[in-house]
């Protein structure tokens, strides 16, 4: 990095990401508290509107060829940035994607910048925002963002150079490569949300604006959302899109779960994987990553051949109450003790097995060895209502999800439901995991096998990567058993008494794995609690043929029926 | 520098613009201007030498177009392509075009009066287009292109400001201004900088603040279209016009 002797700051993002937020907070920086509104915000001089020049140069850019006025823009740039270290930054907005230029036509000259706030938000958030800020629905603005072209070119009609956007992830990555010739600085939205004064102090000191903690704090305080809110109701804000009434609409993070159809949060995922990985909006690509809430540490290592004291150990499983060992085919094993600590060998196997290995018998060991419940099942929300959605292995818990899934249901967790016990009822808190697929239920949920990497373990599955599940706990409202029978039919049943429980047992414990680890007696004490606490719905299918319409409008009719707010029947 | 450059220190400003060509104005307001390509003669002239003319002769040039029907003239400010609709749709309604923006103004005894200027009208192709009219292109490539619109070649007192901008959701359409919100709208609209009058270069804030309450004087209002394509906005203001000045008179 060289340069960084001008005074200008860009403070750069995609649309709908915060920008005018971090305006907010600069204006009300400089702004006696009884003067400040969303009316006059500062640093709204974006680069490519040149009709400045008729000030600066008593010049009408409308005469102007397309090479001229990227010279004009530069020149403006200079000119507004011109100054040495002491000077106080020239914030200045911009929507536009980084790019060099030659000199004399550089879109963000180098010798008039200090610096770039890069502020970034999930793409998925910004979807949600960016569809009614201008006008068109969820799939154009998902479509947008993918679409790297069709923004502004120059227009000399209306005094502007060129402004491109680049695609969602084009724009952060243009900000962030490594031959940008001056610093800069990443904030993310939900940062700023999470604590806005503690991410933009650092920031605004490297930058020479002069703030200090209780000052930012204040300014924070004064541009609080709400407040923005009431400023653009009382005095209109006229930056706000024509196309609809608000420009602070609601300001929060995670929206999206709520707003976008799962195939639209794909496609955003799909689109911009590599940038929303950079940025810690999608899990590192990385087989081992959990998510830190788990408190799950992953190290690789050779495993013990067997415990001692193991209780009751198996070939390929021992347990003692600390420590619980696996054993799969191929030599990989898997060591968990004290609820946290997971150890893989990975044997002879590829990495993706090792994610396997970990976010489903490392999770779960992990969840029983701390008193939790750990069921084999799906987390699912139909309608409304969170579902577990068990079964053995074989029963189509996977492609019933994901066909669920696309139905326009949300998938939260695949294959590992833990349960939680509190507040009178049963908690889950999902995490992100590979869906594993068999080809032909890949196929019948319109998924290319093809393309996704091969689980190994001696399965022919694949994993698929559904969207990342919000990891809040969710309250458990029914568990639905898929159980393969050799009916000819679909049929439902709701099991009463001890046939819940013993429908629960026979169904939801992952390979028997859970009293070993719990112990008998404090197992059977959790699932009789769980029968206790929420219903159970049996679908049966057959067990040849292909009935997944049939499951899935049983489990959509069972969803909707009464009874399904969690109480048993 | 690769950017353009204004001298208006001499009293022949001069200005330049590399690839483009150079200007020079004298205090009389006499233009030279040496192209570096021959397309350039024209943004030379009508572009930059013309408006500093204007300039030289101390004249205050307005960041609006300027347009007149009857005896009275109607300042419009806008964004450009707001601004050019408006100039397109109040051509049919028999205005004349004063003056492309900016607009040549001088103020003479309290009364402004609009000053035409025989720069061709730019407004954007797909505008044009859109209205019918035919147009030149100004520049191999350019979005804007020259009108023949009705012009007026006398100037003409100022009698009214009108603002076009974009309507969103739940504003009016027409919304005549007074008061505080008149005096913030009069207080930008004169350009400043390279194109402030050679006499008042630098101003006293006294003299400034005069020169706004004498525009918020006028009557001025906010006119919003609904959608870049609403032609019935220049309709709005030219109803308005006709209740407000010309029946007033």
């Amino acid at each position: 990095m060289t340069g960084a002797a001008g005074r200008t700051v860009w403070l750069a993002s995609y649309p709908k990401s915060g920008n005018t937020w971090v305006r907010a907070v600069v204006t009300a920086l400089g702004t006696h508290p009884h003067l400040f509104g969303v009316d006059h915000l500062v640093s709204g001089a974006q680069p490519q509107h040149v009709g400045s020049a008729l000030g600066a140069y008593g010049l009408d850019p409308r005469w102007l060829s397309g090479d001229e006025l990227d010279a004009l823009r530069d020149a403006l740039c200079r000119r507004m940035g011109a100054g040495g270290p002491g000077d106080p930054p020239v914030l200045r907005k911009t929507h536009e994607r980084y790019r060099p230029g030659p000199p004399g036509r550089e879109p963000f000259p180098a010798a008039a910048t200090r610096a770039a706030i890069l502020v970034v938000r999930d793409p998925r958030d910004v979807a949600s925002s960016f569809a009614p800020f201008f006008g068109v629905t969820l799939e154009e603005a998902v479509a947008v963002m993918g679409r790297d072209g069709g923004e502004p070119e120059p227009n000399a009609a209306l005094a502007q150079s060129a402004s491109p956007w680049g695609t969602w992830s084009t724009h952060a990555q243009s900000w962030l490569a490594d031959d940008v010739p001056f610093p800069v600085h990443l904030v993310r939205y939900e940062d700023l949300q999470a604590d806005a004064a503690g991410t933009l102090l650092p920031v605004f000191e490297a930058i020479g604006l002069p703030c200090t903690a209780d000052t930012l704090a204040a300014a924070v305080e004064q541009a609080r959302f709400d407040r923005l809110q009431e400023s653009e109701t009382a005095r209109g804000f006229k930056e706000t899109s024509p196309r609809t009434r608000r420009f602070f609409r609601c300001g929060r993070s995670g929206g999206w779960r709520d707003e976008l159809a799962p195939a639209q949060a794909t496609a955003i995922e799909d689109a911009h994987a590599d940038a929303m990985r950079l940025l810690g909006y999608l899990p590192a690509d990385d087989p081992l990553h959990l998510p830190a809430a788990l408190g799950i540490r992953v190290g690789s290592g050779p495993v013990p051949a067997a415990l001692a004291d193991a209780v009751r150990p198996r070939p390929w499983i021992q347990a003692t109450p600390t420590a619980a060992l696996l054993r799969f085919r191929g030599g990989a094993g898997l060591l968990v003790e004290d609820g946290t600590d997971v150890t893989v060998d990975a044997g002879s196997g590829q990495a993706d097995q090792v994610g396997w290995m970990v976010q489903g018998w490392g999770v779960t060991l992990a969840m029983l060895q701390r008193g939790l419940l750990s069921l084999h099942a799906s987390t699912v929300v139909v309608g409304g209502h969170v579902l577990a959605i068990a079964g053995d292995r074989g029963a189509g818990k996977s492609t019933t999800s994901m066909a669920l899934r696309a139905r326009g249901h949300r998938l939260l967790c695949d294959d590992v439901t833990v349960v939680e016990f509190r507040d009178g009822g049963a908690w889950t808190t999902p995490f992100w995991r590979n869906v594993h697929l068999l080809e032909d239920a890949a196929a019948a949920v319109g998924v290319d096998f093809a393309s996704l990497p091969a689980l190994g373990a001696g399965r022919v599955k694949s994993a698929f990567r559904a969207e990342d599940p919000a990891d809040v706990p969710q309250r458990l409202e029914r568990i639905v058993v898929l159980a393969p029978d050799d009916d000819e039919s679909v049929r439902v049943e709701h099991p009463a008494g001890a046939a819940r429980l013993a429908t629960l047992v026979a169904h939801t414990s992952r390979d028997g794995v859970a009293p070993v680890v719990l112990g008998q007696e404090r197992y059977f004490a959790q699932v009789a609690h769980l029968a206790d606490l929420v219903p159970i719905t049996v679908v049966h299918r057959p067990r040849s043929g292909w009935s997944l319409d049939a499951v899935l409008d049983s489990i959509e009719a069972d969803a909707r029926a009464p009874g399904s707010e969690g109480v048993p029947r | 520098m690769p950017g353009p450059a204004l001298d208006r220190e001499s009293a022949t400003w001069t200005g330049s613009f590399p690839d483009l060509g150079t200007v020079e104005v004298t205090a009389d307001g006499e233009i030279s201007c040496r192209p570096d390509r021959a397309d350039g003669a024209a943004a030379l002239r009508h572009g930059w030498a013309g408006l500093l003319s204007w300039a030289h002769r101390g004249f205050a040039l307005a960041n609006s177009a300027s347009l007149s029907r009857g005896d009275r003239g109607l300042l419009v400010t806008g964004e450009p392509d707001d601004v050019a609709a408006t100039l397109l749709g109040l051509s049919r309604q028999r205005f004349l075009v004063v003056s492309d923006r900016p607009a040549p103004t001088r103020w003479v005894d309290g009364t402004l009066v609009a000053h035409p200027r025989q720069a061709p009208i730019l407004v954007p192709r797909r505008r044009a287009e859109q209205a019918g009219v035919a147009g030149t292109p100004v520049r191999a490539g350019s979005t804007a292109i020259a009108v023949d619109l009705p012009r007026r070649l006398e100037p003409v007192q100022v009698a009214a400001i009108a603002h076009v901008v974009r309507q969103r959701p739940d504003e009016e359409a027409l919304d005549e201004l007074a008061g505080a919100r008149r005096f913030e709208r009069a207080a930008t609209l004169m350009l400043r900088g390279a194109l402030a009058p050679a006499a008042t270069a630098d101003p006293d804030p006294g003299a400034v603040f005069d020169e706004h309450l004498r525009l918020a004087a006028l009557p001025s209002v906010v006119i919003r279209m609904e959608g870049r394509d609403d032609a019935q906005a220049a309709d709005r203001l030219a109803d308005w016009w006709q209740s407000t000045v010309e029946r007033a008179t």
